[in-house]
């Protein structure tokens, strides 16, 4: 009867222990984030920022003078953050934040400030090692339509429309669609994307978000 | 003696690392672009009747941060004044580098009634938004002298002494004496330079300077500058664009983006692309080891009893 009783409390344990365990793993799983991706890959065409679309309608061809920008606000990822300054490493590769300042974004100083003509360019880590999801984690959830903005040192801000969002290999990095010149104000946020290869320790890919200058103030 | 001998010792150590130091520190400083010097036919041909006749074809490209040469050159050695029996060796080559200093016939065709005919033709095809300015020359000085039928220069431009000049050619040459116009020198008044491609000639100094011998040279330096490819309907003159201020080594300038960045973005630690908080995954895996090894102890239990 002894025995029986002990058998019971012994099997009871154990289910006990396996639904804790099962339950522990399921919690595990479910705290394993994968930052979004874009849909596609491709290239824009050469006339995907000047299309009649609802974006191209929203955008400007005023610009603004120039101004360093201070603080980056995407709401729909919900992405608010101070704005560093960086150049290039010495290979010509730009330059990405460092600590303390790791999961912040970044201005690139040799493209145009935020709202003066041109293509000026964001970046900011999706990830870190220590630390799990940075300030771009979720940038490839952008979507055509949503709305950036980008207060400056003169205390303007710059309000953007996303008109594209993709993902390029970093060993075919569109250099001349990302940088080129163009007749508006554009702005272009790069973080790294695609699939994570653990023997560099690097994402193979970079996402891309291309905006303009719009005149809509924030909503 | 012996204080003498190791204060010796440091002495050559410590310029030993200095040097040493500063190689090291040179090699390993970044450049903005990778050039080169291509040379040819210089010091040869010395001996009297003999010709020389080199040629240079180069053309530099430069986009954002991708430059490429082309050169192409021609090499003859032969006879005085007996062109067709002359032996010239053609060849073309191709780089990644740019080639920004070109030096040829110099010290060359010094015998008697030597020949030296040497050109230089460089384009440089530069996207971008830069401009150009006139090329500087130096050249035909102190040349033509030692006798003869005046005038035995016949340079152009003329007189052409800048310090540091783009074209250097044809100083010191042609000092032997003998015939009229036995210097015969021009640079294309057309010819421009950039401070991006900043490329230097140098030829047909201290030649031809037999008695009787000729030098005739030409360079040609042209930069052809083109918009960088505009946005959709861009206006490549449209404004300044607000760029980034300057500083740092590396790149060119280009356009709206003044320092075209090399390559993709490492913008990922990649934590989430492995396994977060593996403490949790641990727990979870020994609970169920702890259940099962309940299970087998009461399982031995049982079949004891």
């Amino acid at each position: 009867m002894h025995g029986r009783r002990s058998g019971l409390m012994a099997t009871a344990v154990a289910v006990v222990l396996i639904a804790t365990g099962v339950a522990t793993i399921g919690v595990w799983i479910a705290t394993q984030e994968q930052p979004v991706q874009p849909p596609g890959a491709a290239l824009p065409s050469p006339d995907a920022t000047e299309r009649s679309d609802a974006t191209a309608a929203r955008r400007t061809k005023r610009t603004m003078p120039r101004s360093k920008p201070v603080t980056l606000d995407i709401p729909s990822i919900n992405v608010h953050s101070k704005v560093q300054r960086l150049g290039q490493t010495a290979s010509g590769a730009l330059e990405v934040p460092s600590a303390p300042h790791y999961d912040q974004a970044a201005w690139y100083r040799y493209s145009p400030t935020p709202g003066s003509l041109g293509p000026a360019i964001l970046l900011g880590h999706v990830d870190s090692a220590d630390n799990g999801p940075s300030v771009f984690f979720r940038l490839g959830e952008l979507k055509r339509g949503d709305r950036v903005s980008v207060k400056r040192a003169n205390g303007s801000v710059a309000n953007f429309v996303v008109d594209e969002v993709h993902s390029y290999s970093k060993n075919d990095f569109p250099t001349k669609v990302v940088y080129r010149d163009i007749d508006h104000a554009g702005l272009r946020m790069i973080t790294c994307g695609g699939a994570f290869d653990d023997s560099t320790g690097h994402y193979l890919n970079n996402i891309v978000v291309f905006a303009s200058l719009t005149n809509e103030r924030d909503r | 003696m012996k204080h003498q001998s190791d204060r010796r010792t440091r002495t050559f150590a410590i310029i030993f690392a200095t040097t040493l130091i500063s190689a090291l520190v040179f090699a390993l400083a970044p450049s903005a672009m990778a050039q080169t010097t291509v040379s040819q036919c210089n010091g040869t041909d010395n001996v009297g009747g003999q010709a020389v006749e080199c040629h240079y074809t180069i053309t530099n490209n430069v986009d954002g941060n991708d430059t490429s040469s082309t050169v192409t050159l021609n090499e003859c050695h032969g006879a005085a004044n007996d062109p067709p029996t002359m032996t010239c060796i053609p060849s073309t080559t191709m780089s990644s580098q740019l080639v920004t200093s070109v030096d040829q016939c110099n010290g060359s065709g010094n015998g008697g009634g030597g020949t030296v005919e040497c050109t230089v033709q460089v384009t440089n095809n530069i996207t971008g938004t830069m401009s150009s300015v006139a090329a500087t020359v130096n050249q035909c000085n102190a040349s033509g002298t030692g006798g003869g039928t005046a005038p035995t220069v016949l340079c152009d431009p003329l007189p052409a002494n800048t310090t540091g000049a783009t074209v250097d050619q044809c100083n010191g040459s042609g000092t032997g004496g003998g015939g009229t116009v036995r210097v015969q020198c021009t640079v294309d008044r057309a010819s421009t330079a950039t401070s991006i491609v900043d490329v230097t000639i140098n030829q047909c100094n201290g030649s031809g300077n037999g008695g009787g011998a000729t030098v005739t040279c030409s360079a040609v330096l042209s930069n052809v500058i083109t918009a960088p490819a505009p946005g959709p309907s861009a206006s490549p003159t449209a404004g300044g664009g607000g760029n980034g201020g300057g500083g740092d080594s590396g790149g060119i300038d280009t356009g709206q983006v003044s320092r075209v960045p090399v390559g993709g973005v490492a913008a990922g630690g990649g934590s989430t692309s492995g396994f977060e908080n593996m403490n949790l995954l641990v727990v979870g895996l020994a609970l169920i080891g702890a259940a099962v090894a309940t299970l087998l102890i009461r399982r031995r239990s049982k079949v004891k009893a």
